[in-house]
């Protein structure tokens, strides 16, 4: 449902490391920023990220 | 989000002015905001000696409506009462309120949080005067007396709210009942509303419970200063119990004000006791008791409020929760939305689109309310049938409705007079279809080798040629019937429009399975027996697989299909054997199913004569169950089974079974004494079985009912793994070819726990899993491809099916490709994608129907989806994570409260 933002991704930019995707990567407890799984934007109402 | 060591307790007290021309007792205009100050005012409401009040009859009705509508009891008697006190905004001394026998009593109010609805209780709802308005500058207070004496309902709830999401939804779910029964307009921001807060925290300490005194937190105005305000003085109550504070021996509780600017709350004053107000019934006024006819009048005059409409919108409209949800926040717009329809003459959906979309957007941009608007609801339902009869074209439609916003006139004019009559003609449009395809003979070409968009490329010259007014959708069907004529008979591909959807989300439901069942690698090793339990998670297509490897019996291919949906778990309790270790306690009970399947799988091969080992099986079978085509529902359905105590040895061509002793066992004792028969059904099953052919013994839907908290529910499972796995080293030791099949739920999986559990996942398991890859048998492209490819009867024509069903020419915001934005928005299980691509089908179907365009899938109809979708995926959720996180909905209302896609951990835990 919530993924964490790290940085180095591809392209140098970020990734966010969702569970579902990357089971075996385990949740970063150091990790400062988050994203929410985009299909949850239109019920939760939030905005989106441009 | 924070996880706090108490239990919030909240009950909230909110003061609404009512929506009457004059005050409460005097004849002063009662709309006193932005009016000079003590210009609204008399006697009575300047508390001069000797005055006398006269009771609003209109304030008295709206406080009962507002009852009524808050399903409140409305007393026999009731009266109104001084409340003495002493305070510079209140010049009598006292306030007129009523004490003991208020309006309106014990009601109640339904609100909605991410958990779901709940009841509010409502205590009272009391109808009382306003004070005036003080204003403080440095050395001087100013009070202007125009807001003395307005009515004003006092509304006190239950302390029933346990979160701030509670107290938010609470007082947001009021406002909508007050403003939609017209009671009030609550405007919280002209302090003609306002709320006290009263907080408190619940905690165990050394195994008592401690409640401490209260703080009511008064005055707020704001929803941002309550979900600020009382996390706050909440965990200021905590620390202060924590550091041995006063609040350990206070017995009274406090009220605070809360500082927006400091962000912490401060002391007012140590709250009075009710006693201290010295109240009295009114001298001045007489007591009295509403008829019944009065009540059910108002009654009936409370109209539809928000949480009904909102289910009605959605049930009735078939509109997504969230389009309900911004059309009835706003009663307004609510009525326009219904009236639009009304006029257009049903077609809700376009209708809804219109109004939370351009409609919404013009109203933002240039204020004003939804009533004020010059467009009237029956302009936009003639421009919705417009469009819908082909007269208008989409993209000119949103020219027209500019138009309508600024000058109010009327869609048909509008279109005669700037000349968008949309052409339908037939004939005309061919003769120009005609024309451009003789001057582009490459594209024909091109697009006869495939390339799709080659049709797209073509559309824009016959558009011009049209003067830019032909209907799209027919420009396109033309455009594709002249180019590729088999489409009119023979081998014809079919259109969008024909097409239902692309199956089911739940595979049990879709009688079309089989027609795009996709082999891949899990399929593989399950069929070729290499692996016996398929995990993955809900709705990765586990009963996809099941449904695909039970389609596979073969003369040589033996399959039995067994789904535990409504199987009777009890009576297969009675055979587990309790002198088993925990984890084997199911296990012989289990192999006993299983064996005895494998025996009626043998038993249905005609191709075998009956020999000895046949015999003795059907004989077993038959009387214990009567027949040998039983369902698996009935195996534990005797009460008394017939098992065999045997010293019997498999000889070359079968069996002696008169060596075989035979007796009746109670079911209840079947667990303890079924050792033996199994040794004896594994005897002639090994003569049995033949060695050239495969069985298969399948589970699938095990997790029905699935509660983690239920051990035996646990037991069962491991029970049937373990069978299994003896099942499978039993069958490889004779060199036959059986295997028991498990269907499971990954998370159940990992929810067990016992020692061979490692083992089997490593030997026996595989994980159903799917990939956003653009090809390759575990992706979602491939299972989107083959369905198409079913559906739209590709099978003849050299196409990517997935760029015949989306414009795959286009791409989202981003420049990302749809089926990127697409799988981006799932779990990567085909549930969700099937689900996604079916509500976006449903759109453009739609809109292909009603406004024109592209017979494929558009950006347009994929944003249009995406609000159903994301309530489609919130539901599947709320089932696969209720069982375990009863949390997981709080989080949802502090994402919610959030409100952005991306977020720091500061902003979380502050949420």
């Amino acid at each position: 449902m919530i993924g964490y933002i790290k940085r180095g991704g591809s392209g140098g930019g970020t990734d966010t490391v969702y569970q579902y995707k990357s089971p075996l990567a385990g949740w970063d407890p150091e990790a400062t920023q988050f994203r929410v799984h985009p299909g949850l934007k239109e019920h939760l109402g939030l905005i989106e990220e441009r | 989000m924070t996880d706090r060591p108490y239990e919030l307790v909240i009950g909230i007290e909110t003061h609404v002015e009512l929506a009457t021309e004059s005050k409460m007792f005097c004849g002063c205009a009662a709309k006193w905001f932005g009016a000079p100050p003590n210009s609204l005012v008399c006697p009575v409401c300047l508390g001069l000696p000797g005055a006398l009040p006269v009771p609003n009859k209109r304030a008295i009705e709206l406080a009962m409506v507002a009852g009524l509508a808050l399903n409140c009891e409305v007393p026999a008697h009731t009266k109104f009462d001084r409340k003495n006190y002493m305070y510079p905004d209140l010049p009598k001394g006292y306030q007129i309120s009523q004490y003991d026998l208020p309006l309106n009593v014990k009601g109640w109010l339904e609100i909605t949080t991410s958990a779901g609805n709940k009841r509010v209780g409502i205590t009272r709802a009391h109808l009382e005067e306003d004070t005036a308005n003080s204003k403080h500058g440095e050395g001087y207070a100013l009070i202007d007396f125009n807001r003395s004496g307005v009515p004003l309902l006092e509304i006190v709830s239950e302390p029933d709210m346990t979160s701030v999401e509670e107290a938010l939804a609470y007082v947001r779910a009021l406002r909508e009942v007050l403003v939609f029964s017209g009671v009030s307009e609550v405007r919280f921001e002209q302090g003609a509303g306002r709320f006290d807060v009263n907080v408190s925290i619940r905690f165990s300490e050394k195994g008592a419970i401690r409640w401490p005194p209260q703080s009511e937190i008064k005055n707020m105005n704001s929803y941002a200063a309550l979900e600020e305000a009382v996390p706050y003085e909440a965990d200021r109550l905590w620390q202060e119990w924590q550091a041995g504070g006063e609040l350990r021996t206070r017995k009274g509780k406090i009220t605070v004000g809360w500082s927006p600017e400091r962000k912490q709350t401060f002391l007012q004053r140590s709250k009075e006791d009710v006693q201290d107000y010295r109240y009295f019934p009114e001298p001045d006024l007489v007591a009295f008791a509403p008829t019944r006819a009065d009540v059910e009048r108002l009654r009936a005059s409370i109209p539809e409020l928000p949480i009904a409409r909102r289910a009605r919108f959605t049930r009735e409209y078939g509109l997504s929760d969230y389009d309900a949800r911004i059309l009835v926040d706003d009663r307004a717009l609510a009525d326009f939305f219904e009236a639009a329809v009304r006029a257009a003459g049903g077609d809700a959906k376009t209708v809804a689109n219109w109004v939370t979309g351009e409609f919404l957007r013009y109203l933002k941009n240039d204020g004003g309310s939804a009533a004020g608007a010059k467009i009237t609801p029956a302009q936009l339902g003639a421009l919705v049938a417009l469009v819908k009869k082909g007269e208008v074209s989409s993209s000119a439609a949103k020219d027209v409705f500019a138009e309508m916003w600024q000058t109010g006139s009327a869609p048909d004019a509008i279109v005669k007079s700037k000349g968008l009559t949309q052409v339908s003609d037939e004939s005309a449009i061919a003769a120009a279809v005609d024309a451009v395809l003789a001057e582009n003979p490459r594209a024909i070409a091109d697009y006869k080798a495939g390339k799709t968009r080659a049709l797209a490329a073509l559309v824009g010259p016959v558009m011009k040629r049209m003067g830019g007014n032909a209907n799209p959708g027919l420009v396109n069907q033309v455009l594709a019937d002249r180019i590729s004529p088999a489409r009119r008979g023979g081998e014809r591909m079919r259109d969008i429009l024909d097409i239902d959807n692309l199956g089911s989300i739940a595979a049990e439901n879709d009688r079309r399975l089989l027609k795009y069942f996709i082999t891949t690698p899990t399929y593989e090793s399950l069929k070729t027996q290499q692996k016996y339990v398929a995990i993955g998670r809900k709705g990765t297509g586990k009963t996809a697989l099941y449904q695909g490897l039970e389609a596979a019996k073969a003369p040589d291919t033996f399959i039995a299909g067994l789904a535990f949906n409504e199987y009777p778990w009890k009576l297969h309790d009675h055979a587990l054997n309790a002198n088993a270790a925990e984890s084997e306690r199911f296990v012989n009970s289990w192999r006993f199913l299983i064996l005895v399947e494998a025996a009626k799988l043998v038993l249905s091969d005609e191709s075998f004569g009956p020999d000895e080992p046949t015999k003795a099986l059907r004989a077993f079978v038959e009387a214990n169950w009567g027949d040998v085509k039983f369902s698996h529902r009935k195996f534990y359905e005797p009460e008394k089974f017939m098992v065999t105590r045997s010293e019997i040895r498999p000889q070359a061509m079968g069996i002696s079974a008169a060596a075989v002793t035979k007796e009746w066992v109670e079911r209840s004792r079947l667990g303890e004494s079924i050792g033996s028969t199994l040794d004896w059904l594994e005897s002639v099953l090994a003569a049995a079985l033949a060695r050239d052919k495969t069985y298969f013994v399948l589970f699938d839907e095990l997790d029905t009912n699935f509660d983690p908290e239920d051990q035996s529910y646990g037991l069962r499972l491991v029970g049937l793994l373990l069978a299994a796995k003896k099942t499978a080293s039993w069958a490889q030791g004779i060199n036959r070819h059986l295997r028991a099949v498990i269907f499971l739920r990954e998370d159940i999986f990992n929810h067990l726990q016992f020692s061979d559990k490692n083992k089997i996942r490593e030997d026996a398991a595989i994980t159903v899993k799917w990939n956003d890859d653009e090809s390759g048998p575990e992706s979602l492209k491939s299972l989107i491809d083959e369905r198409v490819r079913a559906e739209m009867d590709l099978s003849h024509f050299e196409r990517d099916p997935w760029g015949v069903l989306f414009d795959a020419g286009e791409r989202m915001r981003g420049t990302q490709q749809k089926y990127k934005h697409m799988t981006a928005r799932t779990y990567l299980r085909p549930r969700d994608m099937i689900k996604f691509a079916n509500l976006a089908l449903t759109e453009a179907q739609s809109r292909i129907r009603n406004e024109g365009g592209k017979h494929q899938i558009t950006n347009v109809d994929i944003q249009r989806a995406r609000p159903a979708y994301s309530d489609y995926l919130v539901s599947e959720f709320d089932d696969e994570l209720a069982a375990y996180k009863s949390g997981w909905r709080d989080l949802l209302g502090v994402l919610r409260r959030l409100g952005r896609e991306v977020f720091a951990r500061a902003e979380f835990n502050l949420a």
